[in-house]
């Protein structure tokens, strides 16, 4: 209130104060606003559209090598239910449960179940019987051959075409793929020469599965990605220390006020995602293990005074080294502050199925990753100078973590999808100090891994 | 204009009409606030940009109790100090160097000059005593307020708003709106 008339009249006059500003003022609001307003989505569909991208190519580079299993004069016999190992002599539970079709008739088209259902392709009945052996929650029962299915008569196989054209396809090869990764392989003369009584398997010429591409592998493939919060902790290992890693805030004050020592102020969690690719290695019928190669965005959020341009020599801070700047921020609340890190991650972990569920496997995931630090634009605080700085020379830049989730399995089609809870926590201080407390970056959210 | 509480609600929502129609709106007498803490309309509406985004990017923290154009103002009052403190040309002038406290003036000249006239003298100030003036005078903060945002002592403030009052009381008591004070006369 000002009791003095001069101050009432200027403020009167004041507010009668206005102009119309130029057009250009407001198309660069709108352009900023809009901008803003693209930018959450933009993040959004980036994990999801990376993941679909990937996907969509694994699928398509997959779909060549199935194809070329059935261009070698070869036919394929996939089975979809319990296949009986030649060896283990397993008594069929099902009759009728080996699709059988030779090379040059479309295959997709000739798969056909006796139980009615609708069939699968060959190639996608590959790619689940490889899962099933390369995933933990995948696995499928001992398999059982059908007997029935390789008691194959020429009459059944050629219907009423001619003696000629059965004796062509009497000499075709078939491979029998039991889900044991047990391939046999033979032609359907060399199996009908047993007679209908004889060890139909047996019966087959046996070839190494080694030789076969049609092998199965231990390995996976797959995609991961991540989304949740991170923040730094500096309280879990050490006391917080002002005059180390730390944010004030307070009475926001000028730069030029040096000495003065803010009060302490939050540091709020930010947005993270983290995207990858795995390889994972069944170990036993439980266990596997699993590595990648990834990126990971971590960030976090302080408020801060207005930017300066101009040089300010620090050297009061213990946590930091005396070094000089060209460009601070004042402390202060006029604007917020997202301090970015940038990493190159090689995650290894292991993987230990809970539960014996096959259709939703809850998985415990462990492990440690080594992170390099590429990029950040996080701002370190001086106590003494009351200032908002960046010296990236600050960070350790090789990060060692512990990870720790718990994944639950959904069976997408023939694909391998597993979503849960992510907690990763930094063993490295993130500042390179001896004295203060260097601070520990964490990451929460919800993990996602997708083997195609 | 649609009602306040309304708009604020439909800006929240990301309307692209709504935020024009608040813009059209506040630009106007926000634009009368940047030019008095500025030496240019350029940087006026610089700083009104600015503050703009601040606002539309900050809309949901306006709690609603207040008066939204008050809110809005404060917003625009804190970017112009921010503009001031990083652009390097205020910088030299907006130096607070500590200074003798100076009794506030007494006189009370019976302000003739219309609202532009006046916004031009207080312009006409340098640049510290025309923040200290405008947040003191104008927006009614407390020298101890003005301390806190400046970084500055409060005697600081007081002492530099005593003068900035003289100079202006003396001005117009000459009436010398078209005799510039040379010696405060922008560069």
């Amino acid at each position: 209130m000002h009791e003095n008339n001069f101050e009432k009249q200027v403020q009167e006059k004041m507010d009668q104060l206005g102009f119309d500003p130029s057009d250009s003022v407001w198309n660069a609001v709108d352009r900023e606003i809009d901008k803003k307003k693209k930018r959450p989505l933009f993040w959004i569909f980036l994990a999801p559209g990376l993941l679909l991208a990937g996907g969509g190519l694994y699928l398509a580079y997959q779909s060549i090598p199935s194809g070329n299993l059935l261009t070698n004069k070869q036919a394929v016999i996939q089975g979809h239910g319990q296949l009986g190992h030649p060896e283990r002599g397993t008594e069929p539970k099902k009759e009728s449960s080996l699709m059988i079709f030779p090379q040059e008739e479309k295959p997709d088209a000739l798969l056909k179940r006796t139980d009615g259902n609708t069939p699968k392709s060959a190639s996608a009945l590959n790619r689940s019987m490889q899962k099933s052996q390369a995933f933990p929650g995948k696995e499928e029962s001992a398999p059982a051959l059908d007997r029935k299915a390789l008691l194959i008569s020429p009459g059944e196989l050629t219907g009423e075409e001619n003696q000629d054209k059965a004796d062509e396809r009497k000499n075709q090869r078939y491979v029998f793929k039991g889900n044991d990764s047990s391939v046999v392989a033979g032609t359907i003369a060399e199996g009908v020469r047993q007679g209908p009584g004889g060890d139909s398997v047996s019966g087959l010429k046996e070839e190494k599965t080694a030789n076969h591409p049609a092998r199965t592998s231990p390995w996976s493939v797959g995609f991961t990605g991540s989304a949740g919060i991170s923040n730094i902790n500096q309280s879990l290992f050490q006391p917080v220390n002002m005059a180390s890693y730390s944010y004030s805030g307070g009475s926001p004050t000028s730069g030029s006020n040096a000495g003065a020592m803010g009060a302490k102020a939050d540091i709020h969690a930010g947005f993270s995602f983290a995207l990858g690719i795995l390889v994972n290695r069944q170990l036993s019928r439980r266990l596997s293990l699993s590595a990648g190669l990834g990126y990971q965005y971590l960030s976090t959020s302080i408020q801060t005074g207005s930017h300066v341009d101009s040089t300010l020599y620090l050297y009061a801070s213990t946590a930091i080294p005396p070094t000089s700047v060209t460009a601070f921020y004042a402390n202060g609340h006029s604007q917020q502050h997202t301090n970015s890190y940038q990493f190159i991650q090689l995650p290894v972990n292991l993987n230990l199925q809970l539960n014996r569920n096959h259709k939703n496997p809850v998985i415990w995931e462990a492990g440690f990753s080594v992170a390099w630090m590429f990029s950040s634009n996080s701002l370190l605080y001086d106590p003494y100078a009351n200032v908002y700085f960046a010296d990236k020379e600050s960070f350790t830049k090789t990060q060692w973590d512990a990870a720790t989730a718990v994944m639950i399995g959904f069976p997408i089609q023939n694909h391998v999808f597993q979503l849960g809870p992510q907690l990763q926590y930094g063993l490295t201080g993130l500042l390179k100090t001896g004295t203060g407390n260097p601070g520990h970056l964490y990451f929460l959210g919800l993990k996602m891994i997708f083997i195609p | 204009m649609m009602n306040q509480s309304q708009l604020f609600r439909d800006c929240l929502k990301g309307k692209a009409s709504a935020q024009r129609e608040l813009y059209v709106h506040f630009a106007y007498p926000m634009l009368g606030v940047c030019y008095r803490y500025t030496k240019s309309m350029a940087d006026a509406e610089d700083v009104l940009q600015e503050g703009f985004i601040k606002v539309f990017k900050n809309l949901h923290q306006f709690n609603g109790t207040g008066e939204l154009g008050a809110w809005i103002r404060r917003i625009m009052v804190n970017t112009a100090i921010n503009y001031l403190k990083k652009e390097k040309r205020y910088q030299y002038d907006l130096s607070f160097s500590e200074m003798t406290l100076h009794p506030v003036s007494d006189e009370n000249p019976e302000l003739i000059l219309n609202a532009k006239e006046l916004a031009d003298l207080i312009r006409q100030l340098p640049t510290g005593y025309q923040t200290i003036f405008n947040m003191h005078a104008v927006e009614g903060y407390s020298h101890r307020e003005i301390g806190n945002i400046l970084g500055i002592h409060e005697g600081t403030s007081k002492s530099q708003y005593a003068r900035a009052r003289a100079l202006l009381v003396e001005w117009i008591t000459k009436n010398s709106l078209d005799q510039k004070p040379g010696i405060y006369a922008r560069k």
